[in-house]
């Protein structure tokens, strides 16, 4: 009987160690903010409450805040990897990886004592029950691809209730992180989907659902929701006894988090001058100048902090080489072309033209908020209309027409063509228009032109697949201004934009007939997707931002300026902020503990 | 009367599967689908593809159209958000409602106020009380609703500045802490949101029907019966309301066919810059998003509301008119 007494004691003694408390590395601790109710505007609403179905940014911001672990976290101000150079994991959900094969198989033992919202333990069903839900293509989960490699998918298997295997088909950088499915509560979910299929997924947690029926496993739970109006946010119990600060205290964060929906930029910043919102990204000089003065009267008392740096997009130029007029193929194929406009281009005059100075001029196609990918050793574009004109006269336009514009005495074609960029955007239709100006003087003809918005598409994406140089492309456009934001920023490959022929290549759709220099850009991406090394994928990245450099296949112009406006005490000190540095201050992982310390 | 009223409702049956073929096909032939914004996916360049194949949006549009209109007619089924993977009814239902909140209340405002406008000024033509209306309703035609909203979500900012609280809110329908508040606090509170889109709805229409009814009456008032009346001794108020009135208000009468479906159609622009979580904000995002079931949905309802407006419009007209019989 003693013995079995002891056992029990055992026993309790061993659960009681598998239910201590997670606790941040020592490296996080509480910032200055605790409790109180923090308000946020964003712009849009929401159209589900489901985290299998949410598909906007502003949805993913707020939703996944309440939605259940991941196994591994990001850093927010460090490494922005879920690994560390040393190649161990940020760990969260997880408790140990096993590496079995690199970046490809994985055997995960989840930590015991998680729950959901609801008192539910968490397990490996959990994280199974995800994969099973978002990879059903007929749920129509906008993360859907965190289940397969291409079309090949990624298998999980349950070993035992608290660990299981995850296969991919070939190796993936930072595998864990982006083909981690994240977890729903099985013991909701799986009950509805094994009975009505994807039809009854799709069908749960809508925006009528009362917040009271769901289920958290975040930091936050959703307490009310009205549509069209806000949601609100409040500390999810559940989760502070499983996560804690570093010093064993409450995790940091507001009691409450209000986020008003609004459709109406005035609408916001009305909000934010009269103190009803606590933090903001201005966009436009009119925005800075109103903030400004509502600090200066003293209706608000947060601080802003203007032309931090560059914004993660990059305005840029790309030429259709599958042209059917013979004379601007060539000219567009030709790299001297190429550099000739692009050092015929006064970036400064485009940043203080097209965005009254809030930017930056570009040195790639990525932006410095993209760093380390952003190629520091290239040097600023210059300036030089006059090279220019020598470089065009060596590749055969040497005189000018009587209209002005230069041509090929030999082959009759002229320096002209269509610039066009997508209707509504204002600062690109300015780039355009300064360009054409710019460029008039000497001896270059730039039409500007406005197009929609599915013929600014068509002309990047159209004839994907198939292409026939004699058919040419679904739009057979001259010239293009577009931009990306978005991807991968721990390995921004660029895979199917920078690689022959693919869907956001769009100068080039050829797969047959292409440039040396464009077989070399196809492959160093390739070697980016599959490098685990962070250093020698910076090394790829470099490399090929060099090529690109001297070949000009997209022809960067200006990122537009980072602002950021907030009245949260010493949650975001200066030093630390960039377009890519801010997320959510209350984001599990987005807590350091020199924050305070250094804040200023 | 009966027969009317059966032969009517048969009539809309043509009308409704006109209108919303009709409406289909407008959608459709705009350029793209709602699959084409996915095009520009890094992480999934299969995105765009794979959703067209679930949804279907490869298949020609007649035969969508008629599957749509199956489950319409069979299931009262206005189908499936693109965008929310929902229930399309779940998504408008309770917005329409937030429009008719606002739209009602600044429909029969504008009538109380337009209408003895109208009448003011056809009764005391060209004094100065018809002049100072005149240039007022003038400038209510030519100021778009959302710059007036402007004006006043600017004034609502800087009162608070100047005087640091709120005279009026700065847009919204209700406040952060409206779920804690009582139900009298929470019907003042909506109230008090209510203030400004109100006021700039009632604004924006006042002028046009103050100027129906003002030219209406001015017609009316040069009749041959009006002078006979005027010659039997009849007094001033007898003949004006009694005997023009009625006859200058059949036109705004005829108009409230078409106020039904107005009455949740959204209130517009005012919606999106006072934060009014009405139905045109929803309407505007889900014709960018091509979420065609969603457009179609709003369509539909709007029709139908327009033809039962149209339908009650004329029975109301057959009760204030005499010489229309059915």
């Amino acid at each position: 009987m003693k013995r079995f007494i002891l056992g029990i004691a055992a026993l309790a003694l061993v659960a009681a160690g598998f239910a201590q408390p997670y606790q941040w590395p020592e490296a996080y601790a509480p910032t200055a903010v605790q409790g109180g109710t923090v308000s946020e505007d964003l712009f849009g609403d929401f159209t589900t409450l489901n985290p299998v179905l949410i598909s906007s940014a502003q949805e993913n911001a707020v939703i996944s805040m309440t939605a259940g672990p991941g196994l591994v976290y990001r850093d927010w101000l460090g490494n922005r990897s879920f690994q560390r150079e040393d190649g161990s994991y940020n760990m969260y959900w997880a408790e140990s990886i096993e590496e079995v094969r690199p970046n490809q198989e994985f055997v995960v033992t989840v930590r015991q004592g998680w729950k959901w919202s609801d008192g539910v333990e968490m397990t490996a069903d959990d994280a199974i029950a995800a994969r099973t839900i978002i990879g059903d293509p007929d749920v129509q989960s906008n993360s859907y691809s965190c289940g397969y490699v291409d079309a090949d998918p990624v298998v999980y298997e349950k070993i035992d209730t608290y660990t299981y295997r995850i296969t991919l088909p070939r190796p993936v950088t930072n595998a864990l992180a982006v083909k981690d499915c994240g977890t729903l509560p099985a013991h909701v979910f799986m009950p509805v989907y094994e009975q009505s299929g994807a039809e009854g997924i799709r069908a749960m947690w809508g925006v009528d659902t009362p917040p009271s029926e769901m289920v958290f496993g975040g930091p936050y739970m959703i307490s009310e929701f009205r549509q069209g109006e806000r949601i609100v946010l409040t500390k999810n119990p559940m989760y502070g006894e499983f996560v804690q600060a570093a010093d064993g205290s409450p995790l940091p964060g507001p009691d409450q988090w209000v986020v008003t929906f609004s459709q109406d930029q005035n609408a916001i910043l009305s909000r934010l001058v009269t103190g009803q919102s606590d933090f903001y990204w201005p966009t436009t000089v009119d925005q800075l100048r109103a903030i400004t003065d509502a600090i200066n009267s003293g209706a608000i008392g947060g601080q802003l902090h203007a032309n931090l740096g560059p914004s993660g997009s990059v305005d840029f130029i790309t030429y259709n080489f599958n042209k059917l007029d013979q004379c601007k193929r060539d000219m567009f194929r030709n790299p001297v072309f190429r550099q000739a406009i692009s050092i015929m281009i006064d970036r400064d005059a485009l940043v203080q033209g097209a965005v009254g100075g809030l930017g930056f001029p570009a040195k790639d196609w990525n932006s410095e908020a993209a760093a380390p990918f952003d190629a520091p050793h290239l040097e600023p574009f210059e300036f030089d209309p006059e090279r220019g004109v020598e470089m065009l006269a060596s590749i055969g336009f040497s005189e000018a027409g009587p209209d002005g514009v230069l041509r090929n005495p030999q082959t009759g074609c002229r320096v002209e063509f269509d610039l066009q960029f997508n209707s509504g955007n204002n600062r690109r239709a300015q780039l355009a228009v300064i360009i054409s100006q710019t460029l008039a003087d000497y001896g270059v003809q730039v039409n500007p032109r406005e197009v929609s918005s599915e013929i600014w598409t068509d002309s990047i994406v159209g004839t994907a697949e198939g292409f026939d140089p004699a058919a040419g492309r679904a739009v057979d456009y001259d010239a293009q201004i577009w931009g990306l934001a978005g991807g991968d920023i721990d390995n921004p490959h660029f895979q199917n934009g920078l690689m022959l022929g693919t869907n956001l290549n769009a100068w080039n759709k050829s797969r047959d007939d292409f440039a040396s220099w464009e077989l070399l850009m196809d492959r160093l991406t390739a070697a980016m997707v599959t490098e685990v090394d962070l250093e020698k994928r910076i090394e790829l990245y470099n490399e090929r931002a060099t090529l690109m450099r001297d070949n000009l296949p997209i022809t960067p112009l200006i990122s537009t300026a980072f602002h950021f406006y907030h009245d949260l005490g010493n949650v975001w000190p200066l030093e630390f902020l960039d377009a890519n540095s801010i997320e959510s201050p209350y984001r599990p992982g987005n807590f350091r503990e020199n924050l305070t310390i250094n804040a200023n | 009367m009966f027969v009317f009223i059966v032969r009517r409702v048969l009539n809309l049956i043509p009308t409704f599967l006109l209108a919303t073929f009709l409406a289909w096909f407008v959608i459709e032939i705009a350029p793209g689908d709602f699959a084409s914004q996915f095009a520009f996916d890094q992480v999934d360049p299969n995105k765009a593809q794979r959703i067209r194949e679930v949804l279907g949006l490869n298949q020609p549009w007649p035969i969508r159209y008629l599957y749509w209109l199956r489950n319409l007619v069979t299931n009262f089924d206005l189908g499936t958000s693109m965008v929310s993977k929902g229930d399309v009814t779940t998504l408008i239902y309770p917005r329409m409602v937030n429009s008719f909140w606002l739209l009602l209340p600044a429909t029969v405002l504008t009538f109380l106020i337009a209408i003895p406008i109208g009448v003011y000024s056809a009764v005391r033509k060209y004094s100065i009380g018809d002049r100072v209306l005149t240039v007022f309703s003038l400038i209510g035609l030519a100021v778009p609703n959302f710059f007036l909203a402007l004006l006043v979500l600017a004034f609502a900012v800087y009162f608070y500045q100047s005087n640091g609280w709120f005279l009026i809110p700065t847009g919204g329908m209700t406040s952060s802490n409206y779920s804690q508040l009582s139900l009298w606090q929470q019907v003042l509170d909506r109230g008090w949101h209510l203030i400004a889109p109100l006021l700039v709805v009632t604004l924006s229409s006042l002028a046009t029907t103050s100027r129906i009814m003002r030219g209406e009456m001015l017609e009316v008032m040069g009749q041959d019966y009006i002078r006979t009346a005027k010659a039997k001794g009849l007094s001033e108020n007898v003949v004006t309301y009694k005997h023009a009135f009625r006859n200058a208000v059949v036109v705004i009468i005829a108009t409230i066919g078409g106020l039904l479906p107005g009455l949740i159609s959204g209130a517009g622009t005012v919606e999106f810059v006072m934060r009014w979580p009405g139905i045109t904000p929803l309407f505007i995002s889900s014709i960018f998003a091509q979420d065609v079931y969603v457009v179609m949905a709003l369509l539909t309802v709007l029709t139908l509301f327009l033809m039962i407006g149209n339908l009650l419009s004329d029975l109301a007209l057959a009760l204030v008119d005499p010489r229309i019989r059915y």
